[in-house]
């Protein structure tokens, strides 16, 4: 389920940046993108945070261009990644036949399901492996399709899209934190 | 070793191992300071409302250590919220006891634990949660920055333990409502 760092490495390296993953994309599904993307600018608080980020984090996205939920993370995934200025390398693959056997291996309740991503360590040692649709995304989806049914307890967020990049950020800082106290980690680097 | 986890090892894992009460009874030593932790960790109100109205079946298996601090702290969370619902069908499994399981599982190159496993009805995987969660790494890096596994007996205070019911029920939730809503298993269940 998380993978290791053999496997994800190679996968890494033949990974898009955001643009170049947009941009492969058909035109009539880059514009969701895009416009995620101007939605999803880290507030002050939030920017102060990923500032004080001293680990680097490689972060792998299996997703897909036509897909609303990737769009909403994905994008999300690239401002946080913008905003810690090169500390968080950013890649995405798409759900396609060249990467069969990591999309198989990585079936979620039996199903091809994106996105799914996997935060790792600088040298590619697997730390957590999220997906994929977040706790805001699916309180959201079972208020719409069951109704009075839903059991959803919680307040619907004031800003739907902006509560998935506050869940994206706190994996992002519960790994940093993760590498920041690894005792593996701090003896490489003295601190 | 095979790409990912598939439903017979989980199947095969989780009837390996133990119910909470069976797991403590392995190491009497070990278990009272899981026992010293259980009366303090509680559910309010709505957070039990939550979990009694889990209408799907969801097993869920947590590789653990008896002698760790992190699953002395974490392990009485997630049995408390199990008690909850008659869906959560919780095991413990030593990390020992299954060193193959573990290898799927490594986190930062270390065989951590707590990992958690979130499975559906028939075992397919659905998420993999651990070792610590967000509320729990606060805690440690603002105490100290610094440790690896704290000592078991060392004091958890209240607001650490309710921050960690908090955090672990928001995946069960993620876990259930992904559950409740796919289609398989609506079709399944005629729901």
């Amino acid at each position: 389920m998380l993978m290791n760092a053999d496997i994800l490495e190679p996968l890494f390296e033949q990974g898009l940046t955001f643009e170049e993953f947009v941009a492969s994309g058909e035109t009539m599904e880059q514009p969701q993108w895009h416009e995620r993307s101007g939605q999803l600018a880290l507030d002050e608080r939030q920017q102060q945070l990923v500032d004080g980020f001293q680990r680097s984090m490689k972060v792998l996205c299996l997703t897909g261009t036509w897909c609303g939920d990737c769009a909403l993370q994905g994008a999300s995934l690239q401002r946080i990644a913008e905003a810690a200025g090169g500390r968080i390398e950013l890649r995405f693959i798409p759900r396609s036949d060249d990467f069969a056997e990591l999309i198989v291996a990585n079936r979620i309740n039996e199903g091809y399901r994106v996105p799914v991503t996997w935060f790792m360590a600088e040298d590619f040692h697997p730390c957590s492996r999220i997906g994929d649709r977040s706790l805001s995304r699916y309180r959201s989806m079972a208020r719409k399709a069951l109704g009075d049914a839903s059991p959803v307890l919680a307040e619907a967020p004031g800003n739907p899209v902006r509560a998935v990049l506050q869940e994206l950020l706190d994996e992002f800082e519960r790994v940093e934190l993760l590498l920041r106290l690894s005792p593996r980690l701090r003896e490489l680097h003295g601190d | 070793m095979a790409l990912g986890l598939r439903a017979p090892d989980l199947e095969a894992a989780h009837h390996a191992a133990l119910p909470y009460e069976q797991y403590l009874e392995t190491d009497a030593e070990q278990a009272v300071r899981w026992r010293d932790l259980e009366p303090r960790v509680r559910l309010d109100d709505q957070q039990a409302r939550l979990v009694s109205g889990f209408t799907r079946r969801m097993p869920v298996l947590v590789i653990s250590g008896i002698w760790c601090g992190d699953c002395v702290r974490q392990g009485p969370v997630l049995q408390r919220i199990a008690e909850g619902s008659s869906c959560i069908d919780l095991r413990f499994i030593d990390r020992d006891a299954m060193p193959e399981l573990v290898d799927h599982v490594r986190i930062n190159d270390g065989a951590r634990v707590p990992v958690t496993l979130f499975m559906a009805e028939d075992f397919e995987p659905v998420s993999v949660a651990g070792d610590r969660t967000l509320s729990y790494y606060r805690h440690l890096a603002q105490k100290k920055l610094g440790g690896t596994c704290p000592v078991p007996g060392a004091p958890t205070d209240e607001t650490l333990l309710d921050a960690l019911v908090s955090d672990w029920l928001d995946e069960f939730e993620r876990v259930h409502l992904l559950l409740r809503l796919s289609g398989r298993l609506r079709t399944r269940h005629g729901d």
